[in-house]
Parts: C-alpha cells; sequence; structure tokens
C-alpha cells in the first residue's frame, strides 16, 4: 500500500501565499520568543532569591550556635560555683552574685535566639518571591504554547497570589543601615512636621 | 505604663510570637493579636487597643491601609502606631510616614530597638495635649 496521491487536488502555492502565510506566523514567533525571553531573564533572579535564603538561614544558624556555645560555657562555670558552695568552698555572696549573672545574661541569650527567629520570616517571603516568580514564569511559558498548541493550555490557569503580600527585596542582612537611614527619615520628617 | 494594651498584626506566627514575647519581657501584659488588616480592624472595633503594631506585607489587607483605616476613623485617629517591616528603602518609609504612622523599626530588629521605638512613641504622645 502506498500513500494516497493528492497531486490532483493540491493547487500550488503562490508566492503570494507564501508571503501571507510568512506574515501571519511572524508575529506569532515574535510572540513566542517575547515570552521565552521573558522566562529567560527571570529564571537568574529566581537563582539569586534562593542563595538569599540559604545565606540568610546560615547566617541565623550561625548567630544562634554562637549564642548557644556562649550559653553552655556560662551554664558550666555556673554548675562549677554550685559544685564548690556545695563541697563548702569558695565564697557563698560572690557565688550568688556570679551565678545570678549567669542566669541574667542566659536569658538575655535566651531572647537574642528568639530575636534571630526572625529569619523565619524573611525567608517566607523571599521564598513567596521564588514562587511568584516561578508562577510567572510558568505564564510566559503557557503563553508561548498557546501560540503553538492552544489545546495544551489549561482553559482555567489557578490566580497567582498579588506580589503585595511578600516583600521581594526582604532581607536578614543590613537591617542595621536601612533602620539608620528610616530613623533619619523620620527624624527630618518630624523636624519638618513641627516647623 | 504596663497596662498599654497593644495590637500586634502580623501575617506571621512566628513574628507575632516574638513581639508579644519580647513586650511581656518588658512588662506588658496586655496584647492582643491579628494576622492581617482586617482581622486587626474587627479586634479593634470588638477590643479596642491603645498602640497599633503592624507588619506591612499582609494579606487581605496591608499594614499602610491598615494605617490608613485607623487615620481615617473617628475612634482611633490618634492611635499610636508602629510600623514592623522588612522594606526598608527610603521611599517606603516616607510612604509610611505620609500615612501617619508614629515610628518605623525594620526587621530584623532587636529587643532594645523595639523597646526604644516604643518609648519614643509612648513619651510622645503623653506629651500631646488631650
Amino acid at each position: 500500500m502506498g500513500y494516497p496521491d493528492h497531486t490532483a487536488e493540491t493547487q500550488p502555492m503562490s508566492m503570494r501565499n507564501v508571503v501571507e502565510v510568512l506574515f501571519g506566523i511572524i508575529p506569532v514567533l515574535d510572540q513566542i520568543k517575547h515570552s521565552i525571553e521573558e522566562s529567560t531573564g527571570t529564571i537568574p533572579r529566581v537563582s539569586t532569591q534562593l542563595s538569599n535564603v540559604a545565606q540568610a538561614t546560615e547566617m541565623a544558624t550561625v548567630e544562634i550556635l554562637n549564642v548557644l556555645d556562649r550559653m553552655t560555657a556560662r551554664i558550666g562555670t555556673a554548675e562549677e560555683t554550685v559544685q564548690q558552695l556545695r563541697d563548702g568552698g569558695g565564697n557563698g555572696g560572690d557565688s550568688l552574685t556570679s551565678i545570678g549573672q549567669a542566669l541574667a545574661d542566659t536569658r538575655q541569650d535566651a531572647m537574642n535566639i528568639a530575636m534571630a527567629l526572625q529569619v523565619q520570616d524573611i525567608t517566607s517571603q523571599q521564598i513567596a518571591g521564588v514562587s511568584h516568580m516561578i508562577e510567572t514564569v510558568r505564564r510566559q511559558l503557557l503563553e508561548a504554547l498557546g501560540h503553538l498548541d492552544p489545546s495544551q493550555v489549561p482553559a482555567q490557569v489557578p490566580g497567582q497570589a498579588p506580589a503585595t503580600h511578600f516583600d521581594v527585596n526582604a532581607s536578614y542582612t543590613g537591617a542595621g543601615e536601612r533602620q539608620q537611614t528610616a530613623d533619619a527619615i523620620i527624624k527630618q520628617w518630624n523636624k519638618v512636621d513641627h516647623e | 505604663m504596663s497596662d498599654v494594651k497593644f495590637l500586634v498584626v502580623d501575617d506571621s506566627l512566628t513574628m507575632r510570637r516574638i513581639v508579644v514575647n519580647t513586650l511581656k519581657t518588658l512588662s506588658y501584659t496586655g496584647v492582643l493579636e491579628a494576622v492581617d488588616g482586617k482581622d486587626a480592624m474587627a479586634k479593634l472595633m470588638s477590643e479596642g487597643a491603645d498602640f497599633l503594631i503592624t507588619d506591612w506585607n499582609m494579606p487581605e489587607m496591608n499594614g499602610l491601609e491598615l494605617t490608613k483605616w485607623v487615620r481615617s476613623s473617628e475612634q482611633f485617629a490618634d492611635l499610636p502606631i508602629l510600623m514592623v517591616t522588612t522594606r526598608g528603602n527610603k521611599e517606603d518609609v516616607i510612604d509610611a510616614m505620609k500615612m501617619r504612622v508614629n515610628n518605623y523599626i525594620v526587621k530584623p530588629f532587636t529587643a532594645q530597638g523595639l523597646k526604644e521605638k516604643i518609648d519614643a512613641i509612648l513619651k510622645s504622645v503623653e506629651g500631646k495635649p488631650a
């Protein structure tokens, strides 16, 4: 069995038809190129954002570990002081003072650990930023796919969370400098406000 | 001072716990919590508050929109507001000041930093004529 011969039915395409077809295809190809370019441009930002997440978690973890090291050393010293008191040695008043100071410092360190856990909020905003970027890329690629084969594009693309729900620039580092900037603006603002 | 009733607004449970625990360490025991601006509006209407600590980026209603609502309401127009946010650009701070927040703190903050901002706001509010 051979292939059916349609030669007799097929009209030869004129040069004019070819040009018309090309004129129809070129804008579609441009749109596909545009979608792919935008998607490609977003991917490095996703990568940077993920590096920020890793950097933030590492910094906070190191901070917490440093505080835990200090706490452990301090508790060890306090235990030795308590042991000396039990053995009837050392100066009772001085020992109690040093144990009291160790407890106060440990309370402060516990607070410092709690503060370092703000990293959870910061990284969750950074990750929300990554999800937003990935969703943007998916939409751009679906748009490109739609030009090639509309049947492959789902009728309902799920809604995207607005970018106002998170701060894509959230950072665990440099808060001191940003706070100084904010304080300077507020000071200036209040000065003008009172004049 | 410790009888000040705070409303802490943040969509992050972690951040709410950190702020609430810090307030308790500072001897402020009256603390309410809300998960976003809309929830905060409801809590203010039903339970009231003397001091609002709010995040900026939140679903439903963000901190800036909440501040706008507070300042335009008759009942809470003078409520002290501290914005606590990751947003630290110059433009962000100016936008917040335009909405008349009393002060602004950038995350991650320290317990001492939060205390200083609260003290400064309470001092400025006490100095104002009733």
